[in-house]
């Protein structure tokens, strides 16, 4: 089932390639301007955008098609968010439809909307339209960037199928299929009747973006954008600062950074600990506020507190 | 060949008692592997026990082989770099036995042969500019910038069933510090538990106690749940299946960039193309994630090789390894560490020791002077005898 010779890949191409040919014809120029987004996770950026320009493409994998990536600024040309113009081909069985749809990434790369054509739909593989939880359960997919689609090929899927049917039994007993676990979660996680768009466009908002939008956001990345980023109320936006300070630096924004150490993950509480120069731990003003924490912290981070102990001392 | 083994059966996390099925390719060891590897079960499955038999009859079929069941090894003496003897003890009989031999093999994970012997080992996650292991994918989560003691962490698999009448479970005290309100009628591998202030082997009993107060725990709070009547438990295991621990040094360090780069080497004797899989605890990312919790980081590749030359110990001369303590980095395990691919390394390690049996030569010099004749040997197993 997962496309077995050549002939039949040959097939897959050339199916492929044709609607990828009526796709470009169904869509009009005018229909190019971003779409608003149906869902977003970062709604105060979203409305205040400003103005867009093309930054880079992206190129999807197993697609002969460029996505142009834009980033989208406010009035004062502070970047806020990056999107993309998607028409994509999505395909089972050598059968090919196009997907319309614009996905919106936050500056650090990580999916945060979509919005979609309105004269393009999104449909299930029966041509059905989504219903209103559909849009909402594609939005929830494509926010988990551990999704068990990561490390699925669309061979895999179409493995899954022919598992579907197979039961497997032991002394008698039946016993979960050999992938059982694995496709409950893929049929939980997607949505139903879509599992096709749902992989394809979980493939475009995850992966090779997030190193093209880091890549470019570093190279805008000013003293001014620093502050935002470190003063941000998002975490991953605090992470990337505090990753991006060198140890003085790191010295000098120490207020900010015990205010993130009281809010922010065990992760990035592990991280500051890390990386805070074993010297100004001798330092009361900069050492107490850390320990003060110790006593509602949790265990990794207050064993790194504990192993800093040693460098509080004068001698 | 002396086969020293501190259980009663074979197989470690794929055996009956631990029920992991076995994962990867069998590159060039297929008849070999297959005597000894798993169907794809469910995790935890009881039809491990159809697979115990199968391994153990294989192994028990070859004369040359002396299995040691129950004998748990406890020292190593090394004279310049080489190792003299293997002390080992009977786990119920407590009599011991000393092992004498020209060439050793440490496949018991926690690389305690060379650890004992004085073998260059590592442990924990070294930092991403160590070795150039960074993926801004996951970032710190990958590979951190300061090295630190987060490994992969410790599994215990357990497994229920639904009775036809309602079954009746106690309420545990005792497991709520662990499980707290977390409910649960399934295991799987995400049963996981690893902390910086605990050592996968010296705090090896703590870590099993705390995943066993998480199941029973879960399990309890679970049965306190509307629907979950006829839940029952059918099966816990009482041994922890390890994932990492000491990695011990070889002359070449398996890393990310030879998978990244799908690097070939004149000495690759393993071959997988499994993804790079390496798990951090939920709760570093959730706080409120109960702490036995974990996640995995899939990292997908092309086939990659892994070199003879981290089969054997860089400084004690007569040392091989094989298993997840084979020469490695804390994300070069992430592929590899799976039990075809581990299986690989065995065999492979066990046609090089017969060439150094030859010869009567240490390991290294399988590379340095007798590698056409190794990889030759290698190249004849990819035919699958009947």
């Amino acid at each position: 089932m997962s496309l077995p010779n050549m002939n039949y890949r040959f097939l897959f191409r050339m199916a492929f390639v044709a609607v990828l040919g009526l796709g470009f014809l169904y869509i009009q120029p005018s229909k190019l301007a971003k779409n608003p987004p149906l869902y977003i996770a970062m709604n105060p950026e979203y409305q205040r955008i400003a103005s867009e320009q093309l930054v880079f493409e992206l190129q999807g994998s197993d697609s002969l098609l460029k996505h142009p990536v834009y980033l989208l600024s406010d009035e004062q040309k502070q970047p806020l968010l990056y999107a993309a113009d998607i028409i994509t081909p999505v395909c089972i069985d050598g059968l090919c439809k196009p997907m319309y749809l614009t996905l919106y990434w936050s500056l650090v790369g990580d999916y945060v909307g979509y919005g979609v054509f309105q004269d393009n739909l999104l449909t299930k593989f029966d041509h059905e339209p989504f219903e209103t939880k559909d849009y909402s359960k594609f939005h929830e997919l494509l926010l988990n960037k551990h999704s068990i689609l990561e490390r699925k090929n669309m061979a895999d899927l179409f493995d899954q199928n022919v598992q579907a049917t197979e039961k497997i039994t032991f002394q008698g007993k039946e016993v979960d299929a050999v992938s059982g676990a694995t496709k409950t979660e893929i049929k939980e996680s997607v949505v139903e009747g879509a599992l096709y768009s749902c992989f394809t466009a979980w493939h475009l908002a995850h992966g090779e973006v997030k190193e093209k939008i880091v890549q470019h956001l570093l190279s805008l990345y000013s003293p001014t954008l620093a502050q935002a980023f470190l003063h941000s109320s998002y975490e991953d936006y605090q992470f990337f600062a505090l990753k991006q300070l060198d140890a003085t630096a790191f010295a000098q924004n120490l207020p900010r950074i015990q205010d993130i150490f009281r809010t922010a993950s065990p992760m990035t509480r592990l991280y500051i600990l890390k990386k805070l120069p074993k010297e100004s731990w001798k330092t009361e003003q900069v050492a107490l506020p850390f320990f003060q924490t110790f006593a509602t912290t949790d265990i990794n981070t207050r064993t790194l507190l504990l192993n800093n102990l040693k460098y509080s001392h004068e001698k | 060949m002396a086969l020293i083994h501190d259980r009663p059966v074979l197989g470690g996390n794929a055996s009956s008692e631990i029920r992991v099925h076995t994962l990867g390719i069998y590159g060039k060891f297929e008849r070999i592997l297959r005597m000894i590897d798993t169907e794809h079960y469910p995790n935890g499955s009881p039809e491990a026990q159809k697979d115990q038999e199968k391994r153990d009859q294989n192994v028990q079929r070859y004369k040359n082989i002396d299995i040691h069941y129950n004998w748990r090894a406890y020292n190593a003496v090394a004279d310049s770099q080489v190792i003299q003897y293997v002390d080992a003890q009977h786990t119920s009989n407590g009599k011991r036995i000393r092992f004498k031999a020209p060439l050793f093999v440490d496949a018991t994970g926690d690389g305690w042969i060379g650890f004992w012997a004085g073998a260059l080992y590592s442990y924990g996650r070294e930092s991403v500019y160590k070795y150039g292991e960074a993926w801004n994918e996951w970032g710190e989560l990958w590979s951190p910038e300061e090295p630190d003691n987060f490994v992969m962490g410790s599994s215990i698999l357990w497994r229920t069933e639904i009775a036809e009448t309602p079954q009746s479970f106690p309420q545990l005290p005792w497991a709520k510090e662990i499980a707290k309100d977390h409910k649960a009628t399934a295991g799987e591998w995400y049963w996981e538990f690893s902390r910086n202030d605990l050592h996968q082997i010296e705090d090896g009993e703590e870590i099993r106690d705390h995943l066993l107060k998480a199941i029973y725990g879960s399990f309890s709070n679970a049965k306190q749940v509307a629907g979950n009547e006829k839940y029952q438990l059918q099966w816990v295991s009482y041994l922890l299946g390890k994932r990492e621990s000491r990695r011990l040094v070889g002359d070449h360090v398996f890393t990310f960039k030879d998978v990244v780069n799908n690097a070939q080497f004149p000495d690759s004797v393993v071959v997988e193309k499994r993804e790079i899989d390496v798990h951090f605890q939920q709760n570093l990312q959730t706080e409120e994630t109960p702490d036995f919790l974990s996640k995995a980081l899939f990292y997908k590749t092309n086939r990659y090789y892994i070199p003879y030359r981290s089969l054997y110990s860089q400084n004690i001369s007569n040392l091989f390894m094989a298993g997840r303590c084979f020469s490695c980095s804390h994300i070069g395990l992430g592929g590899p560490r799976v039990m075809r691919t581990t299986g690989q390394m065995g065999a492979a390690v066990g046609f090089a020791a017969a060439l150094c049996h030859k010869y009567k030569v240490y390991p290294r010099a399988i590379y340095e002077t007798y590698l056409q004749e190794y990889m030759e040997t290698i190249e004849k197993q990819q035919v699958i005898k009947p």
